[in-house]
């Protein structure tokens, strides 16, 4: 797979599918075999990254790789990793080559972070692989993907983030794939809520001179922020638009949204722009990215109809139905009747209590 | 602790709304049985009882039994669906009573939605003519709302409608449909999802904050309003030990309620919030466990609100 992005056309080969990590909301397939190195540089491609399942696992099959894109001529070679072994492995791979670590930080936290992976440990793993990558004078990149789970505490990752040597920073609007669409509703955020959290999360990391980047969301939802997230790294195919979104002027530029979610909710936050966002110049800073290379296929899934639509018809619903313990006459009980179910107000122990 | 009695009066109603969790029994509360149980709630050191129902406002006895209770130091709150007080007179002679506190349930600020929802055509009027009446003598009057999948997408618009029309409106409870009781078990088309309403919700929630207004949201898990966890009934019951007494008027009879906690999922487990969260309420099938979610922020700031400010 290759596409156009910024100084150096890039490519991504996926090296193995399996992964140490299960992260809640992955979208990854199981990629076939990759095409070969060479013709990925013949096709214009000087950016590579190597990407899984977790490449660290095969380190040997991983070193393969990086001296066979090094001499097939890419300058600019990548690693997509959980980190789990880069504290070992970074300074062999720096030394075959490798020029940036791609890296997956979900939560500030582990209880979080580990969540989100599926893994205890797996946050302090990741520190320790960015620090060894980093002493090896390796670039390294994060991206954090928007959870039901994560959302609430992206504000507290760019001052982390800056802190722990990071150079770029992706926020992704997750794609409802592979174990994403089986857990939607547990994982995938609704966008009206979420949204909010990310564009104040990019406002911190601007200060903190954090550059940062947000893929995959809708235009409309992103205000005067809308510049600054106007690349998608997925292709647009997989997206979405409302009937709404028809008259809407930024389009052409906007990602849409997941067909799964407008088929969940109806698009109910989605409204037509009037303006058209300009781009900024973030086409060198996504250009550091990948996106999850093979995406899992989107499988025909029945979904919970949207609320909107019960409104639709309300008299095909009828007269309700009487509850099941629901008194049919209109003769009121009372007096003795009261003592038989409310003994405790008339001193009288009910039935069984001594 | 300001524990509160719920007393209902009579089970009988002029609506038959499609979701009420206490559709009739045949019974009815009579004078003596009705100042037993203030008493009792007196001696129990309660705050205050609730009258309800069915339907109150078909008791004759209300005037009675509020004075009994106000005699006893016990503030007193009606659960009303508001058509009798339309009524012009009925809402001067309770508030002369001494019940000043209203909850009106209405669910919808579309009035055709309104009058399918309670059964009854002409139900939105006569609940708008209710609050206007009510506003008139001074009472206090909350708006209640079931939230069902039928409002659960316009809950912030019926706060915007409501308060627009009717300014003095200063608080706002939402119960989330219990499915397992009464005539939602039976009309399943009113169960939602949580995520159906989740936006709406918020919106709501973040209007009538920034109006200065407050609210209480009952048998929401947390991770469906972590911006205002402080504002569950659940969680401030079980950050305050609170309890709850109901005197129902059918075969459950006296029910003491002093556990808010509920069912949950396996990754509820995860979540900081999970120690004040009541979890999912005993919904029975309706509701997915899979809907919930952990989610990750300090509980400290949310305890510390509902002790030290009783009113937010």
């Amino acid at each position: 797979m290759s596409e156009t992005r910024g100084a150096h056309r890039s490519a991504s080969i996926s090296l193995l599918n399996a992964c140490s990590n299960a992260c809640v909301f992955c979208a990854h397939d199981d990629a076939e075999s990759p095409p070969a190195m060479a013709s990925l540089f013949a096709s214009g491609a000087r950016a590579l990254t190597l990407s899984g399942g977790e490449p660290t696992l095969e380190p040997e099959a991983l070193e393969r790789a990086l001296i066979a894109a090094k001499s097939a001529g890419f300058v600019d070679i990548r690693l997509q990793t959980n980190g789990h072994r880069l504290a070992a492995l970074a300074p062999r791979l720096a030394s075959l080559g490798l020029t940036s670590v791609h890296l997956s930080v979900h939560g500030p936290d582990a209880a979080s972070h580990d969540y989100h992976t599926g893994r205890d440990g797996s946050l302090d793993a990741l520190w320790a692989g960015a620090g060894a990558a980093l002493r090896a004078g390796l670039r390294v990149v994060a991206t954090t993907v928007l959870t039901r789970s994560s959302y609430r505490q992206l504000a507290e990752l760019p001052t982390l983030l800056r802190a722990r040597g990071i150079a770029a920073w992706h926020l992704a609007v997750p794609l409802a794939r592979g174990r994403l669409q089986e857990n939607f509703d547990r994982v995938y955020p609704r966008l009206g809520m979420a949204l909010p959290f990310a564009l104040q999360a990019m406002q911190i990391a601007r200060r903190s001179q954090l550059p940062t980047y947000l893929s995959g969301a809708p235009l409309c939802l992103l205000g005067p922020l809308a510049s600054r997230a106007i690349r998608t790294l997925e292709p647009t195919q997989s997206r979405s638009f409302h009937t709404r979104c028809e008259g809407c002027k930024a389009r052409p530029q906007c990602p849409g949204v997941d067909p799964l979610y407008l088929a969940r909710f109806d698009g109910d936050e989605l409204r037509p722009r009037d303006d058209v966002p300009t781009s900024a110049d973030d086409e060198a800073l996504a250009s550091l990215f990948t996106g999850i290379g093979n995406l899992a296929p989107f499988r025909a899934q029945r979904t919970h109809e949207p609320v909107q639509r019960s409104r639709i018809a309300l008299p095909m619903y009828g007269r309700a139905q009487r509850g099941q313990q629901e008194a049919t006459t209109r003769e009121a009980k009372t007096g003795e009747g009261l003592r038989a179910i409310l003994p405790a107000l008339f001193n009288v122990k009910p039935e069984g209590e001594t | 602790m300001a524990n509160i009695g719920y007393l209902q009066v009579v089970r009988g109603c002029n609506q038959y709304c499609r979701f009420c969790s206490n559709p009739a029994s045949g019974y009815m509360l009579d004078l003596d049985t009705a100042r037993r149980a203030v008493d009792d709630f007196a001696e129990r050191g309660y705050f205050g009882v609730i009258l309800t129902g069915g339907e109150p406002s078909l008791s004759d006895l209300i005037p009675d039994i509020t004075r009994h209770a106000v005699s006893r130091g016990l503030h007193v709150r009606m659960i009303t669906n508001g058509s009798r007080l339309a009524k012009a007179g009925l809402a001067e002679e309770y508030f002369e009573a001494g019940l000043r506190h209203f909850h009106v349930s209405i669910h919808s600020c579309d009035e055709a939605l309104e009058d399918f929802l309670t059964g009854v055509k002409g139900s939105h009027t006569l609940a708008m003519e209710a609050l206007e009446n009510l506003g008139r003598v001074g009472a206090t009057v909350n708006i209640n709302t079931v939230i069902n999948r039928f409002n659960a997408d316009h809950l912030d618009r019926n706060v915007r409608a409501f308060t627009e029309r009717f300014p003095f409106l200063r608080h706002f409870v939402w119960n989330n449909l219990d499915p397992s009781m009464g005539r939602a078990e039976t009309n399943r088309d009113t169960a939602h999802r949580l995520a159906d309403f989740e936006l709406s919700l918020a919106r709501a929630m973040r209007f009538l904050h920034a109006s200065g207004r407050t609210f209480r949201v009952e048998r929401v898990p947390l991770c469906y309003m972590v911006e205002f966890a402080h504002c569950s009934t659940e969680t401030r019951k079980i950050i305050k030990g609170e309890e709850r007494m109901v005197h129902f008027l059918d075969e459950k009879g006296t029910v003491r309620q002093t556990d808010f906690r509920h069912p949950k999922a396996p990754d509820c487990r995860s979540c900081t919030l999970n120690s004040i969260c009541g979890g999912l309420f005993e919904l029975g099938d309706h509701y997915d466990l899979g809907e919930l979610h952990p989610v990750f922020i300090d509980p400290a700031p949310i305890v510390l609100k509902v002790k030290s400010d009783p009113d937010a």
